[in-house]
């Protein structure tokens, strides 16, 4: 793959983002932030329950777990077999990637970013911004250690969190009065992790239960 | 035109329902059901996490079945 190619693919999906933000931006901030919640949390508990259903499953051995280095040189080799590049071309494969990958998060980023203070555009935007930036160099710092911390715990805790956002911001917009108002997230956060934590030993151990009954 | 419509439709298809479309029907029925009965409801309280877990053990159940 080529880093030119990649990096213009990157750069239109920021102007992608940019423009959906632009065209969007106002108009969601002027709505009625209860609909606005009750989507942006039902997407949040979607995405949220996919990942902590297949985190759950690979902790306890009913999906394979990722060998990330064996996924990246496996998907290297793929890519660079279907590269289109020549003489100067451009790299269309590398360009595809780098656009979809970035577009896809930031999509994800500004669905976060809305759900949180509604109506507060700016605030969101120099929030997504800041976290960006903060997390662009803990990873480069940390990229090391970061990379020996388990794939799977890792996906287990971002699950966990986007289930309890999908919950709460879900049910503000279908009215419910949370008891502690936003405190009650860190509530629904203990929650969903202690049925976690408990429901990885317990089917761990019925599918060791599983495995102890004689094939006939 | 039409590869192109099926390859858009196919691609948002895998990314948000792929394998576990009772995710996605059970968190539709429970927003529903919220919309309709939740407002004010104290109940919705303990409802909307228990309904939660719920939906994540039918698909854990549903996942395991597959792997076996």
């Amino acid at each position: 793959m080529c880093w030119r190619s990649a990096i213009e693919g990157a750069l239109v999906a920021l102007v992608l983002l940019a423009l959906l933000v632009f065209a969007f931006g106002a108009t969601l901030g002027r709505l009625d932030p209860a609909p606005l919640r009750v989507v942006i949390g039902s997407l949040l508990l979607m995405f949220g329950l996919k990942w902590l259903r297949k985190a759950i499953l690979r902790a306890y051995g009913h999906k394979d777990k990722h060998d990330e280095q064996a996924i990246f040189d496996r998907e290297v080799q793929d890519l660079s077999k279907s590269s289109s590049m020549g003489k100067g071309l451009r790299d269309s494969v590398g360009f595809v990637i780098s656009l979809k990958g970035v577009f896809l998060e930031g999509v994800e980023v500004i669905v976060i970013s809305f759900g949180a203070p509604s109506g507060r555009l700016g605030l969101a935007a120099a929030g997504a911004l800041v976290t960006a930036l903060v997390v662009g160099v803990i990873g480069f710092s940390l990229a090391k250690p970061l990379s020996k911390v388990p794939k799977n715990a890792l996906k287990l805790g971002v699950a966990n969190m986007l289930v309890t956002f999908g919950t709460f911001w879900g049910g503000e917009g279908l009215g419910i009065e949370w008891p502690l108002q936003d405190a009650f997230i860190l509530v629904l956060l203990g929650i969903f992790t202690l049925v976690t934590v408990v429901s990885i030993p317990i089917l761990s151990k019925s599918r060791i239960a599983l495995e102890r009954v004689p094939q006939t | 035109m039409t590869k192109l419509l099926k390859g858009f439709g196919a691609f948002w298809w895998d990314f948000f329902v792929a394998d576990t479309p009772e995710v996605i029907i059970g968190v539709v029925i429970l927003m529903a059901a919220g919309l309709l009965m939740a407002k004010g409801a104290s109940a919705w309280v303990v409802i909307m996490p228990v309904a939660v877990v719920v939906i994540l053990g039918i698909s854990l159940q549903l996942g395991r079945k597959k792997s076996k």
